[in-house]
C-alpha cells in the first residue's frame, strides 16, 4: 500500500484487530469438535479478510499477532502456533489479493460477477491455504494422528469458507457507504424480515419444521426489498442460529445416529450455500436498483429537457414528415404531441419560407450529422406567425434514431427588437438626411460664390462641404447597412456589360483620382460576355473598391482595374499601389464598422460600412469578393478580387454537384 | 416661361428651390400642402411638378403618393412629368408604379444635378 498509515492511527487499529481476532477465535474454539484447533466455524478468518481488504497489507501483523495469541493459549507449541497463524495470515493477504485483482476490491459487492468471484476466490479456494498449513502443522507437531487429516482439513476448510461468506460481507458493507437505505420510510419492513428470520430460523431448528429451506424466504425477501446490508447480517444471525442449535443438538442437521461430523459438515454445507445464494441475488438485485435508478435520473433529466424547456425537439424523416415532438411543443407552438407527430413539417411554415428550408433540408440530408441553422416564421396554433430559429440534424445513420433531428424556439420577442432597432435607425437616419441636404445645398450655394470670398473663408466652406458629404456617406451606408441585415435587398437584373460598368465608375472616380495624384488603369479582356445581374449595384460596390484604392494609395500611385473570366465566372479586380492590409485584420474586412489600423489614420472619413455592405450585394448577386495583400512585399498594395457567375443557373447548379 | 409646381413641406428647401429655379426663369409655385399642391397643379397644368414624399397633412390625409395617384388619375394633369425627390429610399418602386417620372433621393444629389435634371424634364 503507497499510502503512509499515521503511526497512532495503525497502532489503534492493529490492537482493535488483534483483540477482536482473539475474542473471535475464542468463540470460535467453543465449537471445535474434531480438533481443538479446527472449528467448525471460524470468525477470524471472516474477520481477517475483511481487515485486509478494508486496510491493506499493512496490518497483516494484526492478524499474525492475533492468530498466534488464539493458537498459542490453546493447544499446541509456540512453534505449531506460529505455524497456524503464519498460514491464517496468508490466507488473508492471499484472499485479499485475489478480490482486489478479480473482484474490484473494496467495490466487491457492486455486481454479482464480483460477488460471485470473491465466493469462488476467497471463500473457496483461498481458505484452502491455512487448513493445508495448520493440519500440516498440527501432524508435525503431533496433535493428530494421519488417519484423522481429512476429516479435519475439511472441517477446517468449510469453517474457514463459511465465515468469509457469512462475516467479511457483513463488515464490509457495513463499513462501507454503498446501497445505504433510508430506514425511515423502510423500518417496517426491516423489523417484518428480522421478525420473519428469527422465527423462520426457531422453527427449522428447534424441529419444529426441521427443513433448512424455510430460511430462505426472509432471506429472498430482505435480498430483493431491502439492500445486501440486510442480507447479510441475516446470513450472520441463520448461521449463529444454525451453530448454536447443531452443537446443542437439535436442528435438521442432526440425525438419529447423532454422528457430529456427518451434522457439521452438512452445517457448513448449508451455510455456505445461503450465503453465497443470498449474497448473489442481493448483489443482483442492487445492480439492478442501481441502473434503474440512473435510467430513471436520465430519463427525468431527460423529460425536464424536453417538457420544461423553451425549446421544443422534433425528429422528421427525408419528406419533413413529424416523427416524434417533445413536450414542450405545446410551449413553443400551441400543438400537443398528437396533434403535432404524424403532420406534414413543411405545412407549419410560413409559404415564402418553405423553398428556403426545402434547400436546407437537401443540405442537410447529404451532410449526415452536420448542423444547419435556419430562421423561419412558423404558425402558431393560435394561428399567429412566428419566428423560429431552427436546427436540423441529421442523425439517420444513427440506427437508434433514424430521423432528423430539429431543435427550434421562439426568439419572435428578439426578431421584433431587431426589426425595431433597424426600424429606428432608418427612421433616424432618414429624419438625419433633411438637415444634410439643407446643409448640403446651402454650402453649395455659397460655394458657387467662392471666388469672391476671402481664401480663409472659401477654405472653411470646402471644409464643411467635405464633412457634409461624409456625414451623407455615413447615413446612406447606414440605411444601406440595415436593409442589408433585414434582408431588404430587390435585385433589379438586367442584362449589362461588366466592362462598361467598370468604364463608368473609372469616369465617377476620375476627379477624386486626380485631386490625390493617382493614375487609374483599365486592363480588360477582350470578349467580356454581358452578364444578367443588378448594374446599380454591382456598380457601387466598384465604385466603393475604387474610392477605396484611391483613398489608400499615397500620391503617384496607380490603381488597376482589370476584367477577365474563365469558363463560369466574370472577374473584376483592382489593384493598387497602397498602404496594404495586415494579414489578421483581412478576415474581418467585411464585417460591420471594421476600419484598418492603419486606414483609419491615413483616410479618417471611412465609415467602416462599405465593404460589409459590398460583400452583402455579392452574396445576393451569387457572386464573391475576396482580398489579397501580401504587404511584406512593397508596392503591390492590395488586390481586390470579385467573382460574378455568368449565369445565375448554371453557378447554381454547380453549388450543387 | 415654364411653370413648375414644388410641392415640399419643408419650407428651408422650399426657398432654396425658388431661389435656384427663379434665376433659372423657371416660374415657381410653391405648395406646402398636398392640397394645396393639387390645387395649383389643376389651376396652372404646370410643365413640372417637383414633389416630396412626405408630407405630413393632418387634415386632408394626403401623402405624397396620393398626390401623384391623384395627377395621373386627373386626365388634365395626367400628362405631366413628376419629379419625385424625397429622402425616403423606401417607396421607389412604388413611386414609378404611380408614374413617377424621376425618383430622386435628395440628400444624394447636388444642386448642379438637380438643375441639370429640371432643364430636361421640362424642354420638350
Amino acid at each position: 500500500m503507497k499510502r503512509l498509515v499515521p503511526g497512532l492511527r495503525y497502532l489503534l487499529r492493529f490492537a482493535l484487530i488483534t483483540l477482536v481476532y482473539v475474542i473471535a477465535g475464542k468463540i470460535g474454539l467453543a465449537f471445535a469438535v474434531i480438533n481443538p484447533s479446527a472449528s467448525a466455524i471460524w470468525p477470524p478468518t471472516g474477520i481477517a479478510l475483511a481487515t485486509i481488504i478494508l486496510y491493506g497489507l499493512p496490518l497483516w501483523p494484526a492478524v499474525l499477532t492475533g492468530a498466534f495469541i488464539v493458537n498459542v493459549t490453546t493447544t499446541g507449541t509456540p512453534e505449531t502456533s506460529l505455524a497456524i497463524a503464519v498460514g491464517n495470515t496468508f490466507e488473508a493477504v492471499i484472499g485479499a489479493f485475489l478480490v482486489f485483482r478479480f473482484a474490484s476490491g473494496k467495490q466487491l459487492f457492486s455486481s454479482p460477477m464480483n460477488v460471485i468471484g470473491f465466493s469462488v476466490l476467497a471463500g473457496a479456494l483461498a481458505t484452502m491455504i491455512s487448513p493445508t498449513i495448520g493440519v500440516y502443522a498440527l501432524m508435525r507437531g503431533g496433535f493428530i494422528d494421519s488417519r484423522g487429516i481429512f476429516d479435519v482439513w475439511m472441517t477446517w476448510w468449510l469453517g474457514d469458507m463459511g465465515s468469509v461468506l457469512s462475516i467479511t460481507p457483513v463488515i464490509l458493507l457495513w463499513t462501507r457507504n454503498h446501497f445505504a437505505m433510508e430506514y425511515k420510510k423502510k423500518w417496517f419492513q426491516v423489523v417484518a424480515y428480522f421478525v420473519l428470520l428469527y422465527v423462520s430460523g426457531y422453527m427449522v431448528f428447534t424441529d419444529v419444521l426441521p427443513f433448512p429451506y424455510l430460511v430462505l424466504p426472509a432471506l429472498l425477501w430482505s435480498a430483493i426489498l431491502l439492500t445486501q446490508r440486510e442480507t447479510s447480517i441475516g446470513v450472520l444471525i441463520i448461521t449463529v442460529m444454525a451453530v448454536v442449535a447443531t452443537f446443542a443438538g437439535s436442528g435438521p442437521f442432526i440425525d438419529s445416529a447423532w454422528d457430529i461430523n456427518r451434522a457439521l459438515l452438512l452445517l457448513q454445507l448449508f451455510v455456505c450455500i445461503i450465503a453465497a445464494m443470498s449474497l448473489i441475488v442481493s448483489s443482483v438485485v442492487s445492480q439492478y436498483r442501481d441502473v434503474l435508478g440512473k435510467l430513471l435520473d436520465s430519463e427525468h433529466r431527460f423529460r425536464a429537457l424536453t417538457e420544461k424547456s423553451s425549446g421544443a425537439i422534433s425528429l422528421i424523416d427525408e419528406a419533413a414528415h413529424i416523427i416524434y415532438t417533445s413536450p414542450s411543443t405545446k410551449t413553443v407552438l400551441g400543438y400537443t404531441q398528437e396533434e403535432f407527430v404524424g403532420s406534414e413539417g413543411f405545412s407549419y411554415l410560413y409559404p415564402r419560407d418553405i423553398t428556403k428550408v426545402q434547400k436546407l433540408l437537401a443540405s442537410v440530408i447529404t451532410h449526415p450529422n452536420k448542423p444547419y441553422t435556419i430562421l423561419v416564421r412558423m404558425k402558431h396554433k393560435s394561428g399567429s406567425w412566428l419566428w423560429v430559429e431552427a436546427t436540423f440534424r441529421n442523425l439517420m445513420d444513427d440506427p437508434i434514431v433514424r430521423g432528423i433531428i430539429v431543435n427550434y424556439h421562439d426568439i419572435t420577442k428578439r426578431r421584433e427588437l431587431e426589426l425595431a432597432k433597424d426600424e429606428f435607425l432608418m427612421i433616424a437616419a432618414h429624419q438625419l438626411r433633411t438637415p444634410l441636404t439643407k446643409m448640403r445645398w446651402h454650402t453649395e450655394i455659397l460655394l458657387a460664390k467662392r471666388n469672391t470670398y476671402p481664401q480663409e473663408l472659401a477654405g472653411k466652406l470646402k471644409g464643411l462641404h467635405d464633412y457634409n458629404t461624409y456625414l451623407i456617406r455615413l447615413v446612406n451606408d447606414l440605411i444601406e447597412t440595415s436593409k442589408v441585415i433585414q434582408g431588404e435587398i430587390p435585385l433589379t437584373l438586367k442584362s449589362v456589360s461588366p466592362t462598361a460598368i467598370v468604364q463608368k465608375q473609372i469616369t465617377a472616380v476620375r476627379a477624386l483620382a486626380q485631386e490625390r495624384t493617382i493614375s487609374l488603369k483599365v486592363n480588360s479582356e477582350s470578349g467580356i460576355p454581358s452578364i444578367e445581374t443588378d448594374a446599380e449595384r454591382l456598380g457601387d460596390i466598384i465604385q466603393n473598391l475604387l474610392t477605396n484604392a484611391i483613398k489608400y494609395t499615397p500620391p503617384e500611385g496607380i490603381v488597376t482595374v482589370s476584367v477577365s473570366r474563365d469558363s463560369y465566372d466574370i472577374h473584376i479586380a483592382v489593384q493598387d499601389t497602397g498602404i496594404g492590409i495586415p494579414k489578421p485584420e483581412q478576415s474581418l474586412l467585411f464585417t460591420k464598422f471594421f476600419r484598418t489600423s492603419m486606414g483609419s489614420s491615413f483616410s479618417p472619413d471611412g465609415t467602416g460600412l462599405g465593404l460589409f455592405i459590398a460583400k452583402s450585394y455579392l452574396d445576393r448577386m451569387k457572386g464573391t469578393i475576396r482580398v489579397e495583400s501580401p504587404v511584406e512585399t512593397d508596392g503591390t498594395g492590395t488586390i481586390m478580387h470579385i467573382a460574378l457567375p455568368m449565369s445565375a443557373k448554371k453557378r447554381h447548379k454547380n453549388a450543387v454537384v | 416661361m415654364k411653370k413648375i409646381v414644388i410641392i415640399e413641406d419643408d419650407t428651408d428647401i422650399l426657398e432654396v428651390y425658388q431661389e435656384i429655379l427663379s434665376q433659372l426663369k423657371y416660374h415657381v409655385f410653391p405648395a406646402t400642402s398636398g392640397k394645396l399642391g393639387l390645387q395649383l397643379v389643376a389651376a396652372e397644368k404646370p410643365d413640372l411638378v417637383i414633389l416630396d414624399i412626405i408630407i405630413p397633412d393632418s387634415r386632408t390625409r394626403l401623402n405624397g403618393m396620393d398626390v401623384l395617384r391623384r395627377i395621373r388619375k386627373s386626365k388634365p394633369t395626367s400628362h405631366i412629368p413628376v419629379l419625385i425627390i424625397s429622402n425616403l429610399s423606401t417607396q421607389k418602386e412604388e413611386a414609378f408604379r404611380l408614374g413617377a417620372t424621376e425618383y430622386i433621393e435628395k440628400v444624394n444629389i447636388s444642386l448642379d444635378d438637380f438643375t441639370k435634371r429640371v432643364k430636361k424634364l421640362t424642354s420638350p
